[in-house]
C-alpha cells in the first residue's frame, strides 16, 4: 500500500469516525439528566456506544462498569484503525495501547497505595488484551513493590526494575518512571515514521509535551517537593516552544511565583492564572487548549497523520467528558457548573 | 451406529472412600458429572426417596456442597520445581494413577524430596549467581583496566563514595544537559548501542542528594559484592580466579544433582501422573455434595458403559448404594447428553456434523446419511483416479503422521469416493481414456452435459428426500405431529414435494398423470392449506389448546410468508443441487483448458510440465471448492431440513492429558 493510499484510506475512515462522535445537543441533553440510568439509556438509544452497551443493565450506576465500557470503545477504535497503517505505523499506533496500559498500571498502583490491595480493580480492559500480563498476579500484589515484582517478564518490566533496589518505592516514583518509558517509547516509535509525519507528529505533541512539562512542574514544586534536578529529569523532550534551556530554566525556578511569571510570557499563561480553581481546572485547561488545536487537525484531512493524531485525542476526550458528566450528574451538580469540567466547550 | 441410550446414576457413598471411587469412576470414563446439588434440591434424587438408606436420609437436611481441602496448588509447584531443579521433563504413565494409592503420604513424601533437593538448589543457585556477578565486574573491570590505580583504595575512600552502573543513551542526554548541577563526577567507560556504563565519584555527604537524580534518570547501578586488592588489572586476575573455585563447587553440585535425577526420576512421574488423576478428582468432586458421612453423586451414564462402571466399583460395593433411572423419567427435567457411537468408517464424519451442532439425544444419528451423501456428492463433482489417490494418501498421512484423525479420514473417504467416480468417468490425472470402465460406459461430463445436470438434480431429489424423512422420523419419535405430520418438512410437505414433482415431469415429458390435473391440483392445495394450518390442527388432534401459541392474527401472517419461503426453498433447493453436475464439468472443462495449453507448447517435457501443473492447481484449488461445496450442500440444503443440532456432548470425566496439558 502506498502511503498516500493509506492517508486516504485513514482520513475516509476517521471522517466515519468523526461523524459517529457525540454533538453538542447530545452533550447538553446528557447534562440535563438527573441519573445515571437516563445516560445510558440515552447513549445507548442515540449514540455509537450503543454496540459497546448491550450488555449492560439499565439499572448499572457503577462507574467503573462504564469506564471499562468507554475503554472497549477505544480499544475497538484502535483495532479498527491497526487494520488500516503498516509498518513503522502500526507500531506507533501500538504505543496508544501502552498508553492506556500504562494509565490502568498507574491506576492500580494508586489503589495499592491507599488501600494495600487491587482486587478492587476489575476493570483493566487494555491490560486484559496483553497476552504477556497476567491480571491474576497483578491483582494479587499488595504492595507496589510487588506488583513490580509480579510484572516480571513483561515489557514494563525492564523500566521498573530499578525501583526495587530503592528500599521505598514511592507512588510517585511508578508513576513517573511508566509516563517517561511511554513517551521514550512513543517518541522512539515516531521517528521511524516518514520525516513528514516526524514533524506532524512533533507539531501536535510538542504543545502538548510543553503543558505536560509545566503540569509536572509545577505540581512536583507545590505537591512532591522534588529537586530540580529529579524534576529536569523526568521532563520530556520536543516540546514546540520549549527547549531542555527552557525546561531547566523552569525546573530551577525559585518558588512557585517565579514560575508563574516565567509561564506569563508563554502561550501556555492560561495554565497557571493564578486562581483559586488553579490546581482542578489546569488539566481541563490544557485538553481545551489542545481540544481547539486538534480540532483543527483533524478537519485537515491533510497527506499525513494530523488527523489520526488528533482523533485519537479527541476521543479520549469525549471519553474523559463523558466519565465527568456521569459524576457531575450522579452528585447532582448544577449545569453551569458541570459545564466547567468538561473539555468540550459548549457554546 | 447410533445415539447411545443413556441412564441416571445416582450414589450415595462413604466420605472418607470418596477419593478411591471417584478415581475409580474416572478410569472408567463413562460417567458425564451431573451437579447433585440441583438434582437433590429437584427431588429427583431416586436413593433418598427408596429411603433404603436410613443413614444417609437422616443426614439429607445437613447436605452442601463439597469444598476441597486438597492443596493441589503446592503439591504441584514443590513437584515442578524439583522437575526444573533436575531437568525432567515429568510425564504421564497410566500405571502409577491406576495402582491404589494415599495422595496424603504421596504430599509428604513429595514435600520431603523437596526439601532436601531445594537446600542444594539454593546453594546451586547462589553460586551461579554469584558467576553472573563475577562476569558483570569483570564487563565493567575491562572498561578500565588500562587505568593504573588501586580499585580496592578507591573504592573504600572515606569521603567519596565510587559507583559503577548503566544509564540509557536517553538519559545520559538528560544527564549531560544538566551536568552542571549534580555534584559529582560522571566517567563513561563504554558505550554500547542502548546503554552507556558510567563510574561516578560522589562525595559522601551528598550522597542522598545524587542518588535522588540518580534515580529519577533511571540509573542501573551495578552493586560491588567483591573485595580484591590492587588495580583493576590485578582485579581481573583474580575474579579469573575465583570464578573458577566456583565453577567447580558448581561442578559438583550438578553432579549430586545427576544421582538424585537417576534416583527420583521415575518419582517424578509417579507423582505427575498422580497429580493428573487428582485435579480430575478434584473436578469430579466438585458436582458432589456431601455431609459428614455421606457423599452423593449423580451424572449420565451410557447403558452400554454401566456393566464397566459396576466391575470398576465392585471392591466398594458393600458401602455404595446406586441406583440408574431410565432416561424416560427425566423427559421434562432434562436431555441426557449424546454420545455418538459409530464404525470406523463413519466416525471421521461426525467432526462434519459436530461443526454445525451436536445432535439432541432423541435425534436418530444422522453420522451415516451425511456421511454417505457427502461421499457421494464429492465423488460424483470431483472424480478422478489418479487425484482421488493424492486424497487418499494425504489423508491416510494426516491420520498416520500428523495425529489428525478426523480431517485425515474424512480426506481418504473423499478420496476413495474421487476414485470410484474417477472409473466411472474414465479419467487418471485427467487424462481421459487411460482406463476404460469393464462394465460400463464411460461417461465424460463435456459430452454429457445435459445428462450430468439432471443426473445431480435427480441425486438432489433423492437426498433431499431422504431428509424429509429423517425429520418426519425424528418428529414423530418426539410425537410432534405439527412438524412431522403437517410440517413443511414433514409428511405434508414431503407428498407436496413428491406430487409436484410428477407433475411438473408429466408436463414436460408429455406423458398422461394417473389421476385427472384437476385432482392433483386439488391435492396440492389442500397439502399447502395443511402446511398453513398445521398449528391448529395438531393441537385439535392432540387436544392442546389454547390452538395458537400466539394470536391467531400473527400466526397467519407468519405462516402465509412461511408458506411462500416453503414454495421457493423447495425451488430452489431442488436446483442448487445442478452445482454437483456443474462442478464435474467444470472439473473436467478446467483440466480441458491446461491440455490446450499443453498442446500449444509443442515441447513434451514443458507440456508434461503444464499436466503436472495443472493437477496441482486443480487438486488445491478446484479440490477445495468442492469440498465447500459439498459441505453448503450438506449444511444450507439438507441440515435445515431436519437437523436441529441443540443437544449437547457426551463429556465423560476422565483423565485429559492434552486439555490439561495446555493450560498449563
Amino acid at each position: 500500500m502506498t502511503k498516500t493510499a493509506m492517508y486516504h484510506v485513514l482520513n475516509t475512515k476517521i471522517a466515519a469516525i468523526r461523524g459517529k462522535m457525540l454533538t453538542e445537543t447530545d452533550y447538553r441533553r446528557l447534562l440535563n439528566m438527573t441519573s445515571v440510568q437516563e445516560i445510558v439509556s440515552y447513549l445507548k438509544g442515540h449514540t455509537s456506544y450503543r454496540k459497546f452497551l448491550q450488555t449492560v443493565k439499565l439499572d448499572s450506576g457503577d462507574r467503573f462498569a462504564l469506564e471499562k465500557i468507554l475503554n472497549e470503545k477505544l480499544i475497538a477504535l484502535l483495532t479498527n484503525l491497526r487494520k488500516y497503517v503498516t509498518g513503522p505505523y502500526r507500531d506507533f499506533l501500538n504505543c496508544f495501547q501502552i498508553r492506556y496500559e500504562v494509565a490502568e498500571l498507574k491506576q492500580i498502583a494508586k489503589q495499592i497505595q491507599q488501600t494495600g490491595y487491587a482486587s478492587h480493580y476489575e476493570k483493566p480492559v487494555f491490560l486484559a488484551k496483553n497476552p504477556t500480563i497476567s491480571l491474576e498476579k497483578i491483582r494479587s500484589a499488595k504492595t507496589i513493590r510487588e506488583l513490580i515484582e509480579n510484572l516480571a517478564g513483561t515489557f514494563y518490566f525492564s523500566f521498573l526494575k530499578n525501583l526495587l533496589k530503592s528500599e521505598q518505592i514511592t507512588l510517585f516514583h511508578f508513576e513517573m518512571t511508566l509516563d517517561r518509558a511511554f513517551f521514550n517509547i512513543l517518541e522512539e516509535n515516531a521517528l521511524k515514521l516518514r520525516k513528514k509525519d516526524q514533524q506532524v507528529f512533533y507539531r501536535i505533541y510538542g504543545t502538548y509535551f510543553d503543558m505536560l512539562n509545566i503540569q509536572m512542574i509545577y505540581r512536583c514544586k507545590k505537591f512532591y517537593h522534588r529537586s530540580p534536578e529529579e524534576i529536569f529529569n523526568y521532563s520530556i523532550n520536543q516540546g514546540n516552544v520549549f527547549n531542555y534551556r527552557h525546561i531547566k530554566e523552569l525546573c530551577y525556578c525559585e518558588d512557585l511565583e517565579q514560575l508563574k511569571e516565567k509561564i506569563a510570557t508563554t502561550p501556555y499563561s492560561f495554565m497557571l492564572k493564578g486562581d483559586e480553581l488553579q490546581d482542578i481546572y489546569m488539566e481541563r485547561r490544557m485538553h481545551r487548549y489542545m481540544y481547539y488545536r486538534l480540532q483543527r487537525a483533524l478537519k485537515s484531512y491533510a497527506n499525513d497523520i494530523s488527523s489520526l493524531l488528533a482523533i485519537l485525542m479527541l476521543v479520549d476526550f469525549e471519553k474523559r467528558d463523558l466519565v465527568s458528566i456521569i459524576e457531575c450528574v450522579r452528585y447532582g451538580l448544577e449545569q453551569e457548573k458541570a459545564e466547567k469540567y468538561l473539555i468540550r466547550e459548549l457554546g | 451406529m447410533s445415539i447411545q441410550k443413556m441412564e441416571m446414576l445416582n450414589m450415595v457413598g462413604k466420605m472418607d472412600q470418596v477419593d478411591q471411587i471417584a478415581r475409580k469412576i474416572i478410569l472408567s470414563s463413562s460417567v458425564h458429572m451431573v451437579n447433585a446439588y440441583n438434582e437433590i434440591q429437584n427431588n429427583n434424587f431416586s436413593i433418598l426417596e427408596a429411603k433404603n438408606n436410613i443413614g444417609a436420609v437422616i443426614d439429607y437436611s445437613y447436605i452442601r456442597p463439597y469444598t476441597s481441602e486438597k492443596d493441589l496448588a503446592t503439591y504441584e509447584d514443590q513437584l515442578k520445581a524439583l522437575a526444573d531443579i533436575l531437568n525432567i521433563e515429568p510425564k504421564v504413565f497410566p500405571e502409577y494413577y491406576k495402582e491404589a494409592y494415599s495422595f496424603k503420604e504421596d504430599q509428604a513424601v513429595l514435600s520431603e524430596l523437596y526439601e532436601s533437593i531445594r537446600e542444594k538448589h539454593q546453594r546451586y543457585q547462589n553460586l551461579q549467581q554469584r558467576l553472573q556477578e563475577l562476569q558483570g565486574l569483570e564487563e565493567y573491570l575491562s572498561y578500565i583496566k588500562k587505568l593504573d590505580f588501586n580499585l580496592t583504595e578507591a573504592l573504600n575512600m572515606q569521603y567519596i563514595k565510587l559507583k559503577f552502573g548503566k544509564l540509557s543513551k536517553y538519559n545520559m542526554d538528560k544527564l549531560k544537559k544538566n551536568y552542571e548541577n549534580i555534584s559529582a563526577i560522571v566517567l563513561k567507560i563504554n558505550t554500547a548501542s542502548e546503554f552507556d556504563s558510567i563510574m561516578i565519584f560522589v562525595p559522601k555527604a551528598l550522597e542522598n542528594e545524587v542518588e535522588r537524580a540518580l534515580k529519577s534518570l533511571n540509573f542501573e547501578e551495578f552493586p560491588i559484592n567483591f573485595t580484591f586488592e590492587g588495580t583493576p588489572r590485578d582485579w581481573l586476575i583474580a575474579i579469573e580466579r575465583e570464578k573458577r573455585t566456583i565453577q567447580s563447587e558448581v561442578k559438583k553440585i550438578q553432579e549430586d544433582l545427576q544421582d538424585f535425577k537417576k534416583q527420583y526420576e521415575t518419582d517424578i512421574h509417579k507423582y505427575y501422573s498422580r497429580l493428573i488423576m487428582e485435579y480430575e478428582v478434584e473436578e469430579l468432586k466438585s458436582y458432589i455434595v456431601c455431609t459428614d458421612e455421606f457423599f452423593y453423586l449423580t451424572g449420565w451414564v451410557p447403558v452400554k458403559c454401566k456393566q464397566k462402571l459396576l466391575r470398576e466399583l465392585k471392591p466398594f460395593q458393600n458401602q455404595l448404594s446406586i441406583a440408574f433411572r431410565k432416561d424416560k423419567e427425566y423427559e421434562d427435567i432434562m436431555d441426557p447428553p449424546t454420545y455418538i457411537e459409530n464404525n470406523r468408517f463413519f466416525r471421521p464424519f461426525e467432526s462434519i456434523l459436530k461443526t454445525y451442532g451436536i445432535p439432541s439425544y432423541h435425534e436418530i444419528d444422522p453420522t451415516p446419511f451425511v456421511s454417505i451423501s457427502y461421499l457421494l456428492l464429492f465423488g460424483m463433482m470431483f472424480g478422478d483416479i489418479g487425484q482421488g489417490l493424492v486424497f487418499v494418501l494425504a489423508g491416510l498421512l494426516l491420520m498416520k503422521k500428523l495425529k489428525r484423525p478426523n480431517l485425515g479420514g474424512v480426506l481418504t473417504g473423499l478420496g476413495i469416493s474421487s476414485m470410484i467416480f474417477g472409473y466411472f468417468y474414465g479419467s487418471v490425472f485427467g487424462l481421459e481414456g487411460v482406463i476404460t470402465p469393464i462394465f460400463m460406459r464411460p461417461i465424460n461430463p463435456m459430452e454429457d452435459i445435459n445428462f450430468i445436470l439432471i443426473a445431480g438434480i435427480v441425486i438432489g431429489i433423492g437426498l433431499l428426500s431422504v431428509s424429509y424423512l429423517y425429520n418426519i422420523f425424528n418428529s414423530l419419535k418426539r410425537k410432534d405431529l405439527e412438524n412431522g405430520v403437517f410440517g413443511s418438512h414433514g409428511i405434508a410437505g414431503l407428498l407436496f414435494f413428491w406430487i409436484l414433482l410428477y407433475f411438473a415431469l408429466a408436463k414436460i415429458l408429455g406423458f398422461a398423470t394417473f389421476l385427472p390435473d384437476q385432482v392433483l391440483i386439488m391435492i396440492l392445495v389442500m397439502l399447502l392449506a395443511m402446511i398453513l394450518f398445521r398449528q391448529p390442527l395438531s393441537n385439535l388432534i392432540t387436544g392442546k389448546r389454547p390452538l395458537y401459541q400466539e394470536s391467531p392474527s400473527d400466526y397467519y401472517v407468519e405462516e402465509s410468508f412461511g408458506l411462500f419461503e416453503t414454495l421457493l426453498s423447495m425451488f430452489s433447493n431442488t436446483l442448487s443441487f445442478i452445482r454437483v453436475g456443474a462442478f464435474a464439468i467444470t472439473h473436467v472443462g478446467l483440466f480441458l483448458a491446461f491440455t490446450t495449453i499443453a498442446n500449444m507448447i509443442n515441447s513434451p517435457f514443458a507440456g508434461v510440465l503444464v499436466i503436472v501443473l495443472a493437477n496441482i492447481v486443480i487438486i488445491g484449488l478446484e479440490g477445495l471448492i468442492v469440498f465447500i461445496q459439498g459441505l453448503r450442500l450438506e449444511y444450507y440444503e439438507l441440515f435445515s431440513k431436519y437437523y436441529d443440532g441443540s443437544g449437547y456432548e457426551f463429556n465423560p470425566i476422565r483423565i485429559r492429558l492434552t486439555e490439561r496439558r495446555s493450560t498449563q
